[in-house]
């Protein structure tokens, strides 16, 4: 048994006034170390529930808890984000002017380094996702499945405590999303870093330890393999 | 007739012509009348002494000449004298033309050209130019403001600033070259800010605008004035450096004697 | 990589209109560092005039709407040398006047005995020998103006003079100015007995307090007239406050268009990146660092228009002085304290400029940012 990482307590989350139901009553844990995949049709509120899982976002109802202490307690949420929580998107969000390299230092501008030292972290982990030789290249001049590991490789920029991807392959032919998806595994197991994979892919959520299954803003099975 | 509002618009200052003239005749509207005295009370002095330049440009080459220039007026009574004179270059210094009016706008006066010649000022002598430029001599000492019809016509902007147009006609045949001659008065300034003068023929002959005028106390006065025939080669500009008013001149500065004096 | 780095290639991604912003900039800067240049240069060039006359204080008749003092008794000086500690008094008349087809020259009228004298640089000829000689002497820029050197005939009002020298002094206007004696001046503009200026040389030793003191003795004993320390002199010139109010009043309209410029580019450039920023604060930048960022953006931008426009201001400095209505009148300062002035403004004007976008693109939500296409 480790220890709880997230507690979702009865989390609801509306927009347009309420008149938008997207998240219609979640409630879980997240133990650290753990690799779990939320998995569901176009629609049913899986990025939402990423969002506020990464406290991009708060919940209309309910209450999001990050080691016992609840979100809304956390009085700087950017500082939060940036030494505890990494992201990978769906389109990777790279800035395109940047290098490979200067945009996977880009959260590092919160951390106490001096630029050697980001310089040399950011080299690392690039070489650790297979881009050693792409550090200096745009984003646009880059394949799919080259930004996202950039991407990966800037979740990892301040040694996050847990991981968020959202579609982590959704603009990936099946050859590049399973290179990543054995990125993310390989971090899992070398890091034992928490992760939470949003897909809608069967073949994706494979990958993880636990599947948790939402349709229409509700759970609706969660299962450890 | 006396000065002609021209020159009133040309001197920076004051203008000679306008400064004395009594009032309006008989035969002018009401609203003229009351818009040339407004001008001319603005305008009141008991004498003055201008410096300007009168500069001719060529109109093909663009040549230009310059002449220093000293404008001296008196007023006795309702009787006034105005006396131009050259002071450079040498080639014009000392010539003058003195013109002096009565009480009862009878013009007298003569053309001076050192180092003795004297011209009484008949109407053939008042057609020529003065000192080459593009005013002639009766642009220096008709006073058009004291012909006997004098209307209002109309209203339009000049430089910006809304004028009152009026038209002054001669009784009868015209005495000096002009026989009609338009004017557009600002009142606000008690200022006129263009002049066109026209033949027997109704046709234009010389357009007078006052390019440039200034606040001086409280009253406006010109500071260059543009002369430019309809049909000449060059055209004449009137640039003001000093104005002073409410002077003493001296009865004398207007003697022969003492005209000659500066021309040696 | 530094932070810097960030906010110079967030500029380099729209070349053209960072450019034109700086341009604009650069051209709002221009007009302040010339302007001020000039109202300075002006300002100074009268203080030294009255300086280098060794004069500790200049007597007028108090007059409005004409551009010198008017002309009154030259005896009033015999009351002033009367009153304590005053050494020397020396009375000047100062007109301006047109000479042949040069533009308005300044001449001014000295006793022939006077202090006045001394700090001239005769370079070639002489000075006028007596008050009967009709002789002026010109300085080294009147000279180019109107074209002549010693020994020629020039006519001022309805006189004839020779030119019997050719001098230079430290002061500028007297440069560009013509001198006679002042007996001279006074028969050839109508002004016997007459004098517009007085110039109070106090006994030397005295201190600043003496000065101001007689001052007031001045203004308090003779209704009507004025005492002016030299540098009064410079500020009080109603010339020099017009030119100083409209070189502030240009300066002012020139920087408010910079600022609404650098405020357009710099909107525009938030908006195109809200998706952009909705990633920096989702990776965990804090709302802080946007601000800064993009205040930092503007602020290079004005920082680069500030050196062109202080370069542009300095072309433009030296083009009006050899306009001939300033030629040899006034000379632009340029100094340390000039550039930096400008410098500062520049970048005053960038945070002005910056400070709405920065706020607008710091507040923004990360997510909904992050929706936005
Ligand atoms: N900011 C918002 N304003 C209004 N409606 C929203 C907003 N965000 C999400 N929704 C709505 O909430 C529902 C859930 O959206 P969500 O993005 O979480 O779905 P998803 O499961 O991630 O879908 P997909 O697989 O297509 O990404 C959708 O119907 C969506 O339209
Ligand atoms: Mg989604």
């Amino acid at each position: 048994m480790s220890a709880v990482l997230i507690e979702v307590r009865d989390v609801q989350r509306s927009f347009d006034e309420g008149r938008v139901q997207a998240l219609r009553g979640a409630d879980f844990t997240i133990e650290e170390g753990e690799f779990a995949a939320i998995v569901g049709p176009s629609g049913c509120g899986k990025s939402t529930l990423l969002q506020l899982l990464g406290a991009l976002d708060e919940p209309s109802e309910g209450e999001i808890l990050f080691r016992g202490k609840s979100l809304l307690e956390i009085p700087d949420l950017c500082r939060f984000r940036a030494q505890t929580i990494g992201f990978v998107f769906q389109s990777f969000h790279l800035l395109p002017t940047l290098t490979a390299l200067e945009n996977v230092q880009i959260p590092m501008f919160e951390m106490p380094w001096s630029a050697a030292e980001r310089r040399r972290r950011a080299t690392e982990l690039l070489k650790s996702v297979g881009l050693g030789e792409r550090l200096h290249h745009l984003p646009p001049k880059m394949s799919g499945g080259e930004r996202q590991r950039v991407a990966i490789a800037r979740s990892l920029a301040n040694e996050p405590q847990l991981l968020l991807a959202d579609e982590p392959t959704g603009n990936l032919d099946s050859a590049n999303a399973k290179r990543v998806m054995e990125h993310l595994q390989s971090i899992h197991q070398q890091r034992g870093m928490t992760m939470v994979v949003v897909t809608h892919d069967w073949n994706i959520a494979n990958f993880a330890d636990r599947v948790i299954r939402i349709l229409d803003g509700r759970i609706i099975s969660d299962n450890r393999t | 007739m006396m000065k002609p509002f021209c020159l009133a618009l040309l001197l920076t200052l004051p203008a000679p012509a306008l400064l004395w003239a009594a009032a309006a005749s008989d035969q002018a509207n009401p609203a003229a009348t009351e818009l040339i005295d407004k001008v001319i009370n603005a305008r009141k002095t008991t004498g003055f002494r201008i410096r300007a330049k009168l500069i001719v440009v060529q109109a093909g080459s663009g040549k230009r000449q310059t002449r220093q220039l000293l404008i001296k007026g008196r007023r006795d009574g309702e009787a006034t004298k105005i006396l131009y004179q050259a002071l450079w270059p040498d080639a014009y210094k000392g010539r003058a033309l003195l013109v002096e009016k009565s009480a009862d706008h009878k013009t007298t006066g003569f053309l001076f050209t050192p180092p003795d010649k004297v011209t009484p000022l008949t109407p053939e002598v008042m057609k020529q130019p003065f000192l080459e430029s593009d005013l002639t001599l009766d642009d220096l000492a008709e006073d058009y403001w004291h012909w006997p019809l004098q209307k209002i016509v109309g209203q339009e902007t000049v430089s910006g600033k809304s004028c009152q147009i009026l038209e002054s006609r001669p009784a009868g045949r015209p005495t000096a070259g002009y026989a009609l001659v338009k004017t557009w008065i600002c009142p606000d300034l008690a200022l006129p800010l263009r002049v066109h003068l026209f033949d027997e023929g109704g046709q234009l002959v010389k357009r007078i605008n006052v390019e440039k005028f200034f606040q001086q106390g409280t009253r406006w006065v010109p500071a260059t004035i543009m002369i430019e025939p309809e049909h000449g080669r060059s055209r004449t500009t009137l640039d003001g450096s000093k104005s002073e008013r409410d002077l003493d001149i001296p009865v004398e500065d207007f003697a022969l004697g003492k005209i000659k004096s500066l021309a040696k | 990589m530094s932070f810097l780095t960030i906010v110079f290639k967030n500029l380099l991604r729209r070349r053209t209109r960072s450019l034109l912003t700086i341009a604009g900039i650069a051209i709002g800067i221009a007009a302040v560092v010339a302007l001020t240049s000039i109202a300075w240069g002006f300002e100074k060039s009268w203080e030294q005039a009255y300086r280098a006359r060794g004069t500790d204080l200049v007597v007028t008749k108090i007059t409005s709407q004409s551009p010198m003092p008017a002309p009154f008794n030259e005896k009033f000086a015999a009351d002033l040398l009367k009153l304590p500690r005053v050494k020397e008094v020396s009375g000047l008349l100062t007109d301006l006047i047109s000479i042949e087809d040069a533009p308005t020259t300044l001449v001014f009228g000295w006793a022939l005995d006077s202090f006045l004298w001394d700090h001239l640089k005769v370079v070639k000829g002489r000075k006028p020998s007596g008050d009967d000689e009709k002789a002026v002497v010109i300085g080294t820029v009147a000279a180019d103006m109107l074209r002549k050197s010693i020994g020629a005939k020039i006519h001022i009002e309805a006189d004839e003079f020779t030119i019997c020298g050719i001098f230079e002094s430290t002061a500028l206007v007297e440069n560009g100015a013509v001198i006679m004696s002042l007996r001279q001046l006074q028969r050839v503009t109508e002004n016997t007995g007459k004098v517009n200026f007085l110039n109070v040389k106090l006994e030397p030793g005295s201190t600043q307090e003496q000065v101001e003191s007689l001052r007031k003795t001045i203004k308090e004993r003779f209704a009507g007239f004025n005492a002016f320390t030299s540098s009064e002199v410079a500020q009080s010139n109603t010339a020099i406050q017009a030119a100083k109010g409209m070189s502030w009043a240009t300066s002012l309209i020139a920087l408010i268009v910079g600022a609404v410029g650098v405020t357009n580019t710099m909107l525009m450039s938030v908006f195109e990146r809200i998706h952009e920023i909705g990633i920096l604060l989702a990776i965990g930048w804090r709302r802080s660092r946007i601000v800064r960022m993009i205040l930092y953006e503007s602020m290079a931008l004005s920082f680069l228009g500030g050196l062109a426009g202080v370069a542009l201001g300095f072309v433009a400095i030296k083009v009006i002085q050899t306009t001939p209505m300033i030629h040899g009148k006034i000379e632009g300062e340029i100094s340390a304290a000039l550039f930096g002035l400008a410098i500062l403004v520049a970048l005053a004007l960038g945070v002005f400029g910056g400070l709405y976008p920065a706020v607008r693109g710091s507040r923004l939500s990360p997510t909904a940012a992050l929706r936005y296409e």
